[in-house]
């Protein structure tokens, strides 16, 4: 039988401490990698864009990823996580993706091409999620995600335009991609299986990364290039 | 000599409402004119630079959408940011006043952007983000000078350009363009 909708704070606070301290996990973990997000790929990346107009649109976009991270925070104070475990923390490691500075227009772009499809999968998970305030905030944030990963594409596919321009978007692809398999967790994961029995998530860590890596792969492949071997990455 | 960081000024709410993307295309005012002149003098550009009016927004799009332009007035922004950002010093007080200011207006910024275009019988969702984001941009970079205590900062300047209706596009093929 389905666990019953949980439609606002208060209602949360009377759910079995097992489903408060899982949604906890959900939501801390959004408002830290939003943030990391932001300020490890999305700032950086106005001074690597070629126009103003790349540049404020990007400046858009950043404000936009910041601003997710708004959202999952509140969320967090509302349902009483320490406000310094609502974002990035010097003593705990990050995704690994994360710990690669920034170095160009292109991987920017490719980031946003596949990383972002990534976050979409994540978020999509949420849209019928039995807690009401978290089901809220996907679904506010996933047409501005998905705007995000069409930018990569529609950039991507600009660059794709030069010899030397496909050359750089593979590289970064090579780059990145092998790490982002990993971001949707572990097999055979605890914390998934009790995600979905509360209903807050749908789909098995398995499933998503299956599906994700189908999805991407054909993403990648209408536009003339390949996934790299996927190496093991924390 | 040793720059004292400063605590971070809250920046005031002036009770106007801002004007966003209301008079595009439209010849500028005579105040409208003088803080477009201390904003050109702010970015050190080249005195009496031409001021070109801009009409519509495909020719906002393809302007500033040209590779290969001069980007010195960008920099030029950007060297000033740095400056003021250390300037103010406090960093976590900075951004949470910052992310305030910015967080506020977000979604009045897109929808004036969105309103704008339309009327004009433009739909193209990337223009209307680069739109709101140079206007958001413009309303980080105020709140910046503010809170570094330079009232008077051509950022000032430039958002007032903003908060009038106009969006000023930068510097290109030696003139400046004012939408």
């Amino acid at each position: 039988m389905a666990y019953p909708e949980v439609k606002n704070i208060e209602e949360f606070k009377q759910q079995p401490e097992e489903y408060q301290t899982a949604v906890k996990k959900i939501v801390r973990s959004h408002s830290i990698n939003e943030l990391y997000g932001a300020r490890v790929f999305d700032e950086p990346a106005i001074a690597f864009a070629p126009t103003p107009y790349a540049k404020w649109l990007t400046c858009r976009v950043a404000m936009e990823e910041y601003h997710h991270h708004v959202r999952f925070k509140k969320l967090a104070d509302e349902i009483g996580i320490p406000e310094d475990e609502t974002v990035p923390n010097p003593s705990k490691k990050p995704l690994s993706i994360f710990e690669y500075p920034l170095k160009t227009w292109e991987e920017f772009c490719t980031i946003k091409l596949v990383a972002d499809y990534a976050e979409i999968l994540q978020v999509e998970d949420l849209l019928h999620c039995t807690f009401h305030p978290l089901r809220n905030i996907a679904r506010l944030t996933m047409p501005e995600e998905k705007f995000h990963a069409q930018f990569g594409k529609d950039f991507c596919t600009e660059l794709l335009q030069t010899a030397d321009g496909k050359v750089k978007v593979q590289e970064a692809l090579d780059q990145y991609f092998p790490y982002l398999p990993s971001f949707f967790g572990g097999a055979n994961s605890k914390n998934n299986e009790i995600y979905r029995k509360y209903g807050l998530k749908q789909r098995s860590n398995e499933e998503m990364r299956e599906d994700y890596i189908e999805r991407v792969g054909a993403l990648v492949g209408s536009l003339g290039l390949r996934l790299p071997e996927i190496r093991q990455a924390a | 000599m040793d720059v004292v960081p400063m605590r971070p000024r809250a920046v005031p709410l002036d009770g106007a409402v801002p004007a966003w993307f209301s008079v595009l295309g439209l010849a500028p005012t005579r105040v409208e004119g003088e803080d477009l002149a201390a904003y050109i003098a702010g970015l050190q550009l080249p005195a009496g630079v031409p001021i070109v009016q801009v009409e519509d927004w495909t020719h906002a799009s393809k302007l500033t959408r040209a590779p290969g332009g001069d980007l010195s007035w960008w920099d030029r922004e950007e060297e000033e940011r740095k400056r003021l950002t250390a300037l103010v010093g406090d960093a976590d007080a900075m951004m949470k006043e910052l992310t305030r200011a910015t967080d506020e207006i977000a979604e009045t910024v897109h929808g004036a952007a969105a309103v704008a275009a339309t009327r004009q019988g433009c739909g193209d969702p990337y223009i209307i983000r680069v739109a709101a984001g140079a206007a958001m941009q413009a309303t980080h970079q105020r709140a910046l000078a503010w809170m570094a205590g330079e009232a008077e900062h051509f950022f000032v300047r430039k958002y007032q350009l903003f908060a009038s209706g106009h969006w000023p596009l930068g510097f290109y093929n030696g003139a400046f363009y004012l939408f």
